[in-house]
């Protein structure tokens, strides 16, 4: 038994030991030390839209994570980039080539940065959930660049250079749906726009684009409903029907009289051409290119409207905008090409449909290893750009493709440029498996291509080593050095090491790329891509084992319907063991806390909520069982006496809790239904809800403090933290006003999910979300914004059962192997809650916490960022209990309690992402290691951030760098030393005596 | 009394200059000292020779007393924070006098010679005084908070209750 003053003399020994071994406890890094337990990954995110720049090297792009940016032409390295907003849609962007502006808008900001990325202007637009329309209308002879802008129904003409608006036009009234423009390519400018869903069109000629002017409007009937795929080519406009079997073409020639729709059959017009769901349809200059995944055609467009089939391109799977080079017109049509699966570019000219360029390219290669069936390189978007030969000064054709699978390519003169895989931009779930034993033959990793080492490159790395530690070295040999010591370091090795350090991290992305990395450098081991309709949305451990032979195996689920199904993988290898398709729709994954043993194996269990029709929502919701074996029932009937989960009502603002039937031990698979047991209506919306992870170990259920008196922490695991408060979003204009803040609240409940009990219920006044807030053990802490100070708040709570009279006895604990009852939530004891508010400098969007194998280490919350960064804040700082004096007693210094101060400090060495900017964090994984005192943490958003933390330090391990050689060469001199100091003594002492 | 045992000559005693260190056999130093004494009554002498050998052996018992109060003022000027220095104190502050007491026995041997002579008396005046040294040292080591005293020593690793009930989030 481990009493508190054996551990205290413990952690003295340890102290000793540490401080007589590591001669130099290193608290912080050092910049040699940056990159051995760390690494870091740049992306931009799923390309969307792209565009390139006329005359200089770069291609500015925006992506689906809302990310603009450009790219350098030479390389696809990144120039620049910047997060627009915190939410996943991509931003509309546009590049002006004669400013060379690139404007964006996103989140209600109007942006113009320079090619550099730098913030030329930005303007409010009126904040509205619609996406604003943006087009860009292009220089001519006689006038500038201007920006056009669709908002709320209103048309702003904007000037790029600084973002003022010339002139605007109320164009349409009622908008349901964010509107589109489409934009005359011809001398002649007109804007058009519509309602998706009406029959008429709005046309606006710009009278004069220099001062603003708008002029003549006119609206377009239409026989019949339109959709909102439209276009406009130098003279007509085209719309295409909102059934998607007719293409509605206007000429806007015709000034005076009243212009109408003449619709035309796409069968009628291009027979060959397949029905689709979305056709796109873009104007050239002479016509319209009509775009149906796959086909293409190209359509010529006369003055009246009428339209005539030029070209039809059958095997077409992504057609590219038109662009202008050599006062011709020209646009890209990529194509499956027959050999070997790469793709085909052709170049046409827009006006007759002549071929002017055709080149093929071979399909990208992955680095890592590719399990199951080949990648499919779906385009997502095809754009053309132009150079100029250096050889005869003709102009050429580049194109940048994206893929649907994440990956950009730049395709010019019949090879692939450079590529970027941007997939690992969009991870949506990550888990950590242990790589396989090196003993374990047969399961091991066959990407491992384990560096062979000489003996002349360790000296070399040694010589090295010696020389940067006596400032010896020039730049070359120290960036040698740090090369060498990646190579001959072992964090790099795909097999598990005693401590744990080494794992497999596993990434499902958005794109339907289960990929796997090694934690040591984050490359690519192998990488398993899913068809768009077979997508996996969940990644869970499966099973486990204990014995070195067998690999884990992970779950892979599709939730939705069609085609939801439930997948098991080998984690090591990636190959498929079973599939089994489901005849349900899963609305939300439950894992269950008691893994199932089976031998040597430890399988997960998990109660799959079925997803419900809407006519049935009222109806309780029904479970499933995986896996749903004799075998699992049995063992869920027997570890889960009474099962109970909790879920969010119809209404958001609804807390529901349901109790499960007793699971029948039966064979048959059927499916369980859940019964309603309590419900939690909230006055406010639900900010935020917090709850404790099942499997959080937790080493002790007391706190003893200084005077030695005991108290017991609330450890109920059925503890659900929910603050609720007027929505985030929801203007206030008692806010704006600064009248009567203190009317808006900030409520926190702590329930307990079996009875659906309020334990415990407090309010902040003049407060409002966002609210983020983490359960650890029995201690909350949760922030929000405080109106008076625009500031953010830190509220800490702590837990303790406040049972009166509860008494301990020695040796009952010691003796009694029952002293420890078990607790029931139906039985509540009284909480006491003890809690303290701070201010925080920090503005938090998400928070977690550090996990270790045991939980002995001290805890630290790591707090996401506004700054995408993630800071690791130690538990201290937010104690409750900080005293609110200066001078501390001997006891609360030992205590380690620190006084308190109304702000919590923020120091930068505590920044557990060091000084890098982890744009747009989506997720923290935190996994234990075997180690007590050390967590592996990765961080995932647009960029990949890994490292090793140690929130009490490394008490329980020498540093890697430990230099074991001076320790042999200390006791080998030492032994050596003895023994010749002996012999010297005998001598001595024979001499004297033959005196 | 020279023992036979030590009746032996090195080469060593041979040097001139050294005294002779070994008497020999039946010698006996005081007695040829003072006659006198040999011929009187060898009782008032017993006696006399009786209670200062008791004497010395309470001297002997309470030799340490000082040491030991040096010790204690020495470990309380050391305070009660956990440094190297008061561990070492510490430890020593209860090793010497349990190492001590363990070795009474030596310090205050039987003599065969006299039977009357009171030993016990003064070994645990000994062990006394050195017990005082060990609790003072227990008490040091409970002020530094190193001693299992409290019921709240035991109860750092009371495992968390286990839960009838589960709920399980399906949020």
């Amino acid at each position: 038994m481990l009493t508190s003053s054996l551990k205290r003399t413990m952690k003295l020994i340890l102290c000793m030991l540490a401080a007589l071994a590591a001669v130099e406890g290193a608290t912080a890094m050092f910049e040699d030390q940056a990159g051995t337990y760390d690494w870091y990954r740049q992306h931009i995110g799923l390309v969307s839209s792209a565009s390139f720049h006329p005359s200089k090297p770069r291609v500015c792009v925006a992506t689906a994570q809302s990310v603009v940016g450009c790219l350098n032409l030479r390389d696809g390295s990144l120039a620049w980039r910047k997060a627009l907003g915190s939410t996943s849609d991509s931003p509309a962007a546009i590049l002006l080539p004669k400013s060379s502006n690139f404007v964006t808008v996103a989140e209600g900001y109007l942006r113009a940065f320079d090619l550099e990325g730098n913030l030329l202007w930005q303007r409010k637009v009126l904040s509205s959930t619609a996406v604003p329309s943006l087009a860009g209308l292009a220089a001519s002879d006689d006038s500038q660049e201007r920006i056009l802008l669709l908002q709320n129904g209103e048309l702003q003409l904007l000037d790029p250079s600084d973002g003022t608006v010339l002139g605007t036009e109320q164009v349409l009234s009622a908008l349901a749906k964010p509107a589109k423009i489409a934009v005359g390519s011809g001398s002649r400018n007109f804007v058009v726009t519509l309602n998706s869903g009406s029959r008429e069109a709005v046309l606006v000629e710009l009278q004069d684009a220099k001062k603003g002017h708008f002029g003549r409007k006119v609206a377009i009937e239409s026989p019949l409903i339109l959709s909102d795929v439209l276009s406009a080519s130098a003279d007509t406009v085209a719309v295409l029907s909102h059934d998607g079997k007719a293409l509605c073409v206007a000429s806007v020639r015709g000034t005076e009289s009243a212009v109408r729709f003449t619709c035309t059959q796409l069968s009628e017009l291009v027979p060959e051409l397949p029905a689709s769901e979305s056709f796109r349809v873009d104007g050239t200059s002479g016509g319209y290119v009509l775009f149906g995944h796959p086909g293409a055609a190209l359509l010529a467009a006369d003055e009246e409207g009428g339209l005539k089939l030029v070209k039809y391109f059958p095997d077409a799977i992504s057609v590219s905008l038109e662009i202008r080079a050599d006062n011709d017109a020209f646009f890209g049509v990529l194509e499956e090409s027959a050999a070997g699966g790469g793709v085909k570019l052709s170049v046409i000219r827009s006006n007759n449909g002549d071929v002017v360029q055709v080149e093929s390219f071979p399909s990208p290669t992955a680095s890592e290893r590719l399990v199951g069936p080949a990648p499919v390189f779906t385009p997502s978007g095809l754009v053309l750009g132009t150079f100029v030969r250096k050889k005869d000064k003709s102009v050429g054709f580049r194109a940048l493709v994206s893929f649907r699978n994440g990956l950009t390519v730049l395709l010019q003169q019949g090879v692939i440029v450079w590529s970027r895989d941007e997939s690992l931009a969009s991870i949506t779930d990550t888990l950590f498996v242990d790589l396989p034993a090196k003993q374990a033959n047969g399961t091991a990793l066959e990407a491992a291509e384990g560096l062979k080492v000489d003996f002349n490159t360790r000296l070399r790395y040694q010589v090295l080593g010696a020389k940067v530690q006596l400032k010896l070295n020039s730049q070359a040999e120290a960036e040698e050095f740090l090369l060498l010591r990646g190579a001959l370091s072992d964090k790099n090795t795909p097999f598990r090491d005693v401590n744990g350090f080494r794992k497999l991290l596993l990434a499902l992305t958005s794109t339907g790329r289960l990929a796997a990395l090694h934690n040591g450098d984050g490359r690519l081991l192998w990488s398993r891509s899913f068809p768009q309709d077979a997508m996996p949305t969940k990644l869970l451990p499966w099973r486990g084992y204990h014995d070195i032979q067998h690999s884990p195996e992970i779950l892979l689920l599709r939730e939705t319907q069609p085609g939801a199904y439930a997948a098991v993988l080998n984690a090591h290898t990636g190959e498929q063991l079973w599939h089994l398709p489901l005849i349900f729709g899963i609305a939300k994954v439950v894992p269950l806390h008691a893994p199932m043993h089976e031998g040597s194996a430890v399988q997960s269990v998990y109660l799959l909520v079925e997803k419900v029709e809407i006519a049935a929502a009222e109806a309780a919701p029904v479970l499933r069982l995986l896996p749903d074996s004799v075998s699992s029932r049995k063992h869920v009937a027997v570890s889960e006496r009474s099962l109970h989960f909790f879920m969010q009502g119809h209404d958001p603002r609804t807390l529901a809790g349901y109790r499960l039937a007793t699971i029948e031990d039966s064979s048959v698979a059927v499916a369980v239904p859940a019964i309603l047991s309590w419900q939690v209506n909230f006055a406010d919306s639900v900010l935020a809800v917090a709850y404790r992870n099942p499997t959080e170990p937790i080493q002790s259920s007391v706190k003893v403090l200084s005077d030695r008196s005991i108290k017991y922490k609330y450890l109920n695991p059925n503890l659900l933290f929910v603050a609720t408060g007027i929505a985030n979003g929801v203007p206030s204009d008692s806010v704006a006003a600064g009248v009567d803040s203190l009317s808006e609240e900030v409520t926190v409940h702590l329930l307990d999910t079996v009875t659906g009990r309020i334990l415990h219920r407090q309010s902040h006044l003049g407060a409002r979300g966002p609210v983020t807030a983490v359960l650890t053990e029995n201690a909350v802490l949760y922030y929000f914004r405080d109106i008076d100070t625009g500031r953010f708040v830190a509220t800490s709570m702590e837990l303790y059962d406040a049972t009166p009279g509860r008494q301990f006895n020695v040796l009952d604990y010691l003796f009694n192997p029952n002293s420890t009852r078990p607790v029931s939530s139906l039985k509540p004891t009284p909480v006491e809650v003890q809690t303290q508010s701070f201010f925080s400098r920090l503005v938090p969007r998400a928070a977690t916490v550090t996990r270790t194998e045991q939980g002995i280490t001290a805890k630290q919350l790591l707090i996401v960022t506004n700054t995408d960064q993630v800071y690791a804040l130690d538990r201290r700082w937010v104690d409750p209990r900080r005293p609110k004096k200066q001078k501390l007693t001997q006891d609360e210094l030992e205590e380690g309690l620190v006084p308190f101060q109304d702000t919590l400090p923020i120091s930068p060495l505590s920044f557990a992402t060091l000084d890098r900017q982890v744009l747009g964090i989506r997720g923290v994984n935190v996994e234990p290691t075997r180690l007590e005192s050390t967590c592996l943490m990765f961080v995932h958003g647009v960029d990949l951030f890994y490292t090793r933390l140690a929130p009490a330090k490394g008490f329980d391990s020498l540093e890697d760098d430990f230099n074991y050689a001076l320790l042999l060469a200390a006791l080998v001199g030492l032994t050596g030393g003895a023994v010749i100091l002996q012999y010297m003594a005998k001598q001595t002492s024979l001499n004297q005596k033959w005196k | 009394m020279a023992d036979l045992k030590t009746w032996r000559l090195d080469f060593e005693t041979l040097i001139p200059d050294r005294k002779l260190q070994v008497d020999p056999p039946g010698y006996d130093f005081s007695v040829a000292k003072d006659p006198v004494g040999m011929l009187t009554s060898s009782k008032p002498r017993d006696r006399n020779t009786l209670s200062r050998k008791q004497q010395a052996l309470f001297a002997q018992a309470t030799g340490p007393l000082k040491q030991v109060g040096m010790m204690c003022f020495m470990a309380w000027m050391f305070g009660n924070s956990i440094q190297i220095f008061s561990i070492f104190m510490t430890f020593n502050l209860i090793s010497a006098p349990i190492s001590a007491i363990m070795s009474s026995g030596e310090v205050f041997k039987r003599d065969e010679e006299w039977k009357q002579l009171d030993v016990l008396t003064p070994r645990l005046l000994y062990c006394l005084v050195h017990g005082g040294q060990l609790i003072f040292g227990l008490y040091k080591l409970s002020t530094m908070r190193l001693l299992p005293s409290a019921s709240s020593d035991f109860i750092s690793t009371m495992p968390v209750p286990p839960l009838m009930e589960h709920a399980y989030p399906a949020l």
